[in-house]
C-alpha cells in the first residue's frame, strides 16, 4: 500500500525521531542523522521528510519553546505515534525475514 | 551576532505557508548560528540560501499558490498565452519579423553598449581614482602655443605635496620605454640567458604602485619599490624569465642605448594590468636607481625644474575645489622658475582628472594613443536609435494588424470583457514577443560576440557576461519595450466598437495611419543618416590612409637600434658603418639610411630655430631631426627647392640644413628658393648653419594634426633607427637584415616593424569606429527593412480587393506595383529631407576634430536617397508584385 511505505531515509528519520524521544525537532534530527551516517544533508530534505511523515500518521507534532539563538521562534516537535512504531517494526520484521531466508553460505562468502 | 540574509528570508516568508513558516525558519536560524561558528559567516550566509532554494518544494507552498487554479484572473492568463502562441503561430512571417527585428535590435544595442561601457572604465579599478589627477604641461614661447605635454618637471608632485594641503600623495614615473631601447637580461638563468626588449617600462617613484592599485603576486606594493635597484615586473614577465620559480630575489640586468648598465633585484610582481588603463608597464624600475646615475642625476631626475619628461600624478583629498587648487599653480611656477618671463616664456599646468584621460587627452608625450569621446556619443545614439526603430517596427505591425483582430476583440467584448482586460491581454502579448526577442538577442550576441571583439578592438577578456550594467540595461529594456511598444496598440485594439467589428466593414482610423506614416518616416530617416555617416566616416578614413603625407610608407621595414652597444665611439661609428655598408649591397634593398626619427612617433628634440638675421632670442621652436646622407630618399620625400645633401659637399657634414615648407615663413622668407644659401642659427644646439634646401611639408604624425615646422640635420651617427626601402623580395631582405644584425649587434634581440603598419596604428581608434560605424548602420536599416516588408505585406492585403476590382477594369501588373509604391516612394522622400541637415552638422562636427579633412560630399546624400529607395522597394516590392500579379477571381472571392 503506497501511503504507509517506508522509504529507506524515510525509515532512518523515524528512527531517529524515536530515538530522540521528546527532543527531535528539525535540527536535532539532521545532526543525529549526519553523525550517524556520515552525510552531509540539507535541512531541507529533512523538513520535507517529517511533514511527510506526518501527513502519513508515522509522527505527530506539537510546538515547543522559543529560544534566542532560533530569533525566538518556537520549534516543532516531532514524536512517533503508535502507527510509526508499527510501521517500524513491520520494516523491521520483513528485513530479518529476508535475512533469515539468505542460504547461510552465501553470508560466508 | 550577524543575521541570515535578508533576499533568501524574504524569498522564503514569500513561498512558505504561514503553518509551518515559524518552525522552519527558526530551525535556519538556528543552523545559520551553528555555521557562522564553524564555517565562518560567508559561508554561512551561502549555505543559508542554498537550504531555503532547496527548500522551495511542493508540500511547502501557501495554499495562495497552489490553490490558484482556479481563480479567474489565471484562467484568463492561460487563455492570453494560448491565444498569443496561436496569434504568432498564425502569421508566422509577421512574428519571425516582429521578434527577429527586436532582437536583433536589442543585441546590437547590448554590445554598443558593451563596448561604450569598456570605453568608460578605463582607470575604474584604481582606488580612489576618481580623486587623481595627471599635471600636464602647457608651454608658451613669445606669447605663442609652442606645445602641450603629458610630462612635466621632476619635481612638480612632490613640491604640490609640500605646498598645498589638499594634494595629499604624488608618484612620478620616467618613460623609459618609450623613450630609449632597453633590453633587460636575466643573466643567472639557468639555461642561456633569458634577453627581453621592452616597451612598457618606466622608472617608478615609490607610491606609484600602491597608488594604482597593483595586485602584487609577490613582494609588498608599499615598499617594493623604496630602494635603488629593486625592478618590479608584471606576472607574465616574471614567466618569461622564471617560468614557474618564484621571481622574488631574482637579478635582472637593464643595458639601454644610453650605455646604463644596472643589475637589479626584483622586488615584486604584479598582476598583468587590466586593458583598461592608460599607463600599461609591465616592468617597473625605483626612481632612486636614476637619482644616483651620475653627479648631478639627483638635479636632473628629482629636484631639478629643467626636464620636463615626467609623468606627474597626484592624489587629492577627496572633495577638493579642483579649480580653486590648480589656480594655486602659477604662483608656484613662479617661485620655482622665477626666470620664465624674462625668457619670454609662460608656463601652464593642467590637473587632469585621471578617468577623462582616455577620452579627451591628445597631448604629446601619452603614454598610449588615447581613445575620443565622440565616436562614444555616436555610438550610443545609434544604439538608442536600433532599439527605437526595433520598437517602431512592433507598433507599426501590431496596429497595422488590428484588422486582424478586431473580430476577436469585437467577440470578447460582446461577451463581457472590459477594456482593461482587453488592454491587459494585449500588453501580456508583448510581454511574451518581448521575452523572446530578448531570449534571442542573447544567442545573436553569443554568436556575434567572436567578431564583435575583432571589430571593436576590446580584449576577450573582458566578459561581456560579467558586465552588471549590460543585464540591468536588458531588464530596462525588456521592460520599457513591452509597456511602450505594447501600449499603443492595446489602446487602439481595446478601444474598438463590437458594432462595427462585427459588422464587417471595419477600418482603420485615419490617425493611426497618420502615426504609422510618422513611424515609417523615423525609420528611414534613420537609415538614410547612419548611411551618410557611414560614408562620410568611410571617406575621411580613406582620406587619411591615401592622403599624400609627404613620405612613402611602403615596403619600409624599421630596425632600432641596439640597446646595447659597445662604450667606445669609434668602434660604435665602425658597427654602423658595416651594418648598413653590407646591407646596402643587398639586391632586394633599395636604399638605407640611419635616423633620428620615425613618422608615425614624436620627434623627441625641438630646436629653437631663428633666421641668421633675426634677433637673438626670437626663436622658433622646431621638430629637430637628424638622419644620414640616404634618409630624404629612404623615406620618399621631396625636396622642392635647394639640394638634399651629397657627398659630393664635404662641407654638408659640418653646415648643411634642410627645412620644411612651413619653416620657410617663420624665417621671415616667402618663398622656398629666398632661404636657399641662408644661414640660420639653432640656438638651443649653439650651431649656425646654411639651408641647402627645402623639403616639402611632411604629416609626421597622424593627420588630426597639422604638419610641424622641422629641421634636417645631417649627422649620420644620430641613428636611432635603420631604415631600409625593399625593392624586391621582403622575406629575402629580412633574412639578410636578421643575419647582418646577428653579425654586427650579436649581443642584442633583433626586432623590426614594417613603416606602413606603424604608421596606421595611429588610425586604430578611427577604424575601429568605422567598422563599429558601417555594422551597427548595416543592422539598423536591416531592421528598418523588416518592418517595411511586414508592413508593406499588411497594406497589399488590405487593399486585396481594390487591387482586384482595377485588374478586372483593365489595370496592369506594374500599374498596380506603382499604386501600391508609391505610399512609401513619398515617405522615404520626406524622410531623407528630414535626415539631410542633421546628419550633415553632425559628422561636420566630427570633421572638425581632424586639421586635414576631406569635404562632406553632397552626391552621398543623393547616393544615401538612392539607397534607401532601392532597399525599400526591393522590399516592398516582394509582397506588392506578388498581391499584383493575383488572379481577381481569388482576390474578389475573399469576403
Amino acid at each position: 500500500m503506497k501511503g504507509t511505505y517506508l522509504g529507506e531515509f524515510e525509515e532512518l528519520v523515524l528512527l531517529t525521531v524515536a530515538m530522540l524521544e521528546d527532543e527531535g525537532y528539525g535540527i536535532s534530527v539532521k545532526q543525529e542523522v549526519e553523525q550517524r551516517t556520515k552525510r552531509t544533508i540539507n535541512l531541507s530534505a529533512i523538513h520535507s521528510t517529517l511533514y511527510r511523515l506526518e501527513k502519513k500518521g508515522f509522527l505527530n507534532s506539537r510546538l515547543g519553546e522559543a529560544t534566542k539563538v532560533r530569533g525566538g521562534k518556537r520549534k516543532r516537535i516531532f514524536y512517533i505515534t503508535p502507527f510509526g512504531v508499527k510501521g517500524l517494526k513491520a520494516a523491521k520484521s520483513l528485513r530479518e525475514d529476508i535475512w533469515n531466508s539468505i542460504p547461510t553460505y552465501v553470508l560466508q562468502k | 551576532m550577524p543575521s541570515p540574509p535578508r533576499i533568501a528570508r524574504w524569498f522564503l516568508q514569500l513561498f512558505c505557508t504561514e503553518l509551518w513558516l515559524e518552525e522552519i525558519e527558526g530551525d535556519l536560524e538556528e543552523e545559520f548560528a551553528l555555521n557562522v561558528k564553524e564555517k565562518g559567516i560567508r559561508k554561512a550566509r551561502i549555505s543559508y540560501f542554498w537550504t531555503v532554494l532547496r527548500s522551495f518544494r511542493p508540500y511547502i507552498l501557501k495554499e495562495k499558490l497552489l490553490s490558484g487554479h482556479n481563480s479567474n484572473k489565471n484562467v484568463m492568463f492561460s487563455n492570453y498565452l494560448k491565444i498569443t502562441l496561436r496569434a504568432l503561430l498564425k502569421n508566422r512571417v509577421y512574428s519571425f519579423i516582429n521578434i527577429s527585428g527586436l532582437a536583433i535590435g536589442i543585441a546590437g544595442a547590448l554590445l554598443i553598449f558593451h563596448y561604450v561601457s569598456f570605453e568608460s572604465s578605463y582607470e575604474k579599478f584604481i582606488q580612489d581614482s576618481d580623486d587623481m589627477y595627471r599635471v600636464s604641461l602647457e608651454l608658451y614661447g613669445n606669447g605663442e602655443f609652442v606645445y602641450h605635454s603629458a610630462e612635466n618637471y621632476p619635481p612638480v608632485g612632490e613640491t604640490m605635496v609640500n605646498d598645498f594641503p589638499e594634494v595629499v600623495e604624488w608618484a612620478h614615473l620616467y618613460n623609459m620605454g618609450a623613450k630609449n631601447n632597453v633590453v633587460i637580461t636575466y643573466e643567472e638563468s639557468p639555461g642561456e640567458p633569458v634577453k627581453l626588449k621592452h616597451k612598457k617600462f618606466l622608472y617608478a617613484s615609490p607610491s606609484t604602485l600602491s597608488m594604482f592599485s597593483a595586485q602584487m603576486v609577490e613582494g609588498d606594493a608599499a615598499t617594493a619599490l623604496n630602494e635603488p635597484f629593486s625592478i618590479v615586473i608584471s606576472e607574465s614577465t616574471a614567466k618569461k624569465y622564471f617560468g614557474d620559480e618564484s621571481a622574488l630575489g631574482k637579478r635582472l640586468r637593464l643595458r639601454d642605448d644610453d650605455f646604463n648598465n644596472e643589475n637589479c633585484l626584483v622586488t615584486g610582481v604584479f598582476k598583468d594590468l587590466p586593458a583598461n588603463t592608460h599607463l600599461k608597464y609591465d616592468v617597473l624600475i625605483s626612481t632612486g636607481t636614476i637619482y644616483g646615475r651620475w653627479d648631478g642625476a639627483l638635479t636632473r631626475y628629482k629636484t631639478g625644474w629643467v626636464r620636463k619628461d615626467f609623468y606627474t600624478y597626484v592624489k587629492v583629498r577627496p572633495g577638493t575645489d579642483i579649480k580653486a587648487l590648480e589656480s594655486k599653480i602659477p604662483e608656484m611656477i613662479d617661485r620655482n622658475m622665477p626666470d620664465l618671463a624674462d625668457q619670454n616664456a609662460r608656463h601652464v599646468m593642467h590637473l587632469q582628472p585621471l578617468n577623462r584621460i582616455h577620452f579627451d587627452s591628445h597631448l604629446s608625450d601619452e603614454s598610449e594613443l588615447n581613445g575620443s569621446a565622440e565616436p562614444i556619443t555616436f555610438l550610443s545614439i545609434i544604439a538608442i536609435f536600433i532599439v527605437v526603430i526595433a520598437w517602431v517596427n512592433y507598433v507599426n505591425l501590431a496596429t497595422s494588424r488590428s484588422l486582424d483582430r478586431a473580430r476577436e476583440v469585437g467577440i470578447r467584448k460582446v461577451l463581457g470583457s472590459l477594456r482593461a482586460q482587453l488592454i491587459r491581454q494585449f500588453l501580456f502579448e508583448s510581454v511574451i514577443v518581448n521575452l523572446l526577442a530578448v531570449v534571442l538577442a542573447l544567442g545573436i550576441v553569443a554568436l556575434a560576440l567572436p567578431s564583435f571583439y575583432v571589430i571593436s578592438g576590446i580584449p576577450d577578456s573582458v566578459v561581456i557576461w560579467q558586465n552588471q550594467s549590460l543585464w540591468l540595461l536588458l531588464g530596462a529594456v525588456f521592460l520599457f519595450g513591452s509597456i511602450v511598444s505594447g501600449f499603443y496598440p492595446a489602446m487602439v485594439l481595446s478601444s474598438f466598437k463590437p458594432v462595427s467589428t462585427l459588422k464587417g466593414k471595419f477600418r482603420n482610423s485615419s490617425t493611426g495611419v497618420l502615426l504609422r506614416k510618422g513611424l515609417v518616416i523615423f525609420q528611414f530617416a534613420t537609415s538614410a543618416a547612419l548611411i551618410v555617416g557611414t560614408l562620410t566616416v568611410s571617406k575621411q578614413m580613406k582620406y587619411m590612409q591615401s592622403a599624400d603625407l609627404g613620405f612613402d610608407l611602403e615596403q619600409t621595414i624599421v630596425v632600432e637600434r641596439a640597446a646595447i652597444a659597445d662604450t667606445s665611439r669609434t668602434v660604435r661609428n665602425r658597427n654602423l658603418e658595416t651594418f648598413q655598408e653590407q646591407l646596402r649591397a643587398n639586391a632586394n634593398i633599395k636604399s638605407v639610411s640611419s635616423s633620428g626619427m620615425v613618422p608615425g612617433k614624436k620627434i623627441r628634440f625641438k630646436g629653437a630655430v631663428r633666421a641668421y638675421n633675426q634677433q637673438a632670442g626670437q626663436v622658433h621652436p622646431m621638430d629637430a631631426v637628424g638622419g644620414d646622407y640616404g634618409l630624404i630618399e629612404t623615406l620618399g620625400m621631396e625636396i622642392i627647392a635647394g639640394r638634399n645633401f651629397s657627398r659630393d659637399f664635404p662641407n654638408d657634414r659640418d653646415t648643411a640644413v634642410l627645412v620644411s615648407r612651413s619653416s620657410v615663413p617663420l624665417l621671415g622668407y616667402d618663398n622656398p628658393e629666398d632661404i636657399i644659401n641662408q644661414a640660420v642659427v639653432v640656438e638651443n644646439f649653439g650651431a649656425t648653419a646654411i639651408v641647402i634646401g627645402v623639403v616639402e611639408d611632411y604629416n609626421h604624425e597622424s593627420l588630426r594634426v597639422k604638419a610641424a615646422p622641422s629641421i634636417f640635420l645631417l649627422d649620420p651617427q644620430w641613428a636611432e633607427y635603420f631604415l631600409f626601402r625593399v625593392d624586391g623580395s621582403i622575406p629575402d631582405a629580412l633574412a639578410a637584415i636578421e643575419r647582418q644584425w646577428s653579425i654586427t649587434y650579436s649581443a642584442n634581440p633583433f626586432d623590426f616593424f614594417f613603416l606602413d603598419e606603424f604608421f596606421n596604428n595611429q588610425y586604430k581608434s578611427e577604424q575601429q569606429f568605422q567598422a563599429m560605424f558601417s555594422v551597427f548602420s548595416v543592422l539598423a536599416i536591416l531592421i528598418g527593412c523588416l518592418g517595411l516588408f511586414g508592413l508593406s505585406a499588411f497594406t497589399a492585403m488590405q487593399k486585396t480587393k481594390e487591387i482586384g476590382i482595377r485588374k478586372v477594369l483593365g489595370a496592369s501588373v506594374q500599374g498596380v506595383f506603382y499604386m501600391l509604391s508609391k505610399e512609401f516612394i513619398g515617405l522615404i522622400l520626406i524622410a531623407n529631407v528630414i535626415a539631410w541637415p542633421i546628419i550633415y552638422f553632425a559628422m561636420d562636427k566630427w570633421l572638425q576634430g581632424f586639421e586635414y579633412r576631406t569635404a562632406i560630399d553632397i552626391s552621398v546624400f543623393g547616393l544615401a536617397l538612392l539607397a534607401v529607395m532601392a532597399v525599400a522597394l526591393l522590399t516592398i516590392s516582394f509582397q506588392t508584385i506578388k498581391s499584383a500579379r493575383l488572379n481577381p477571381v481569388d482576390s474578389l472571392r475573399y469576403e
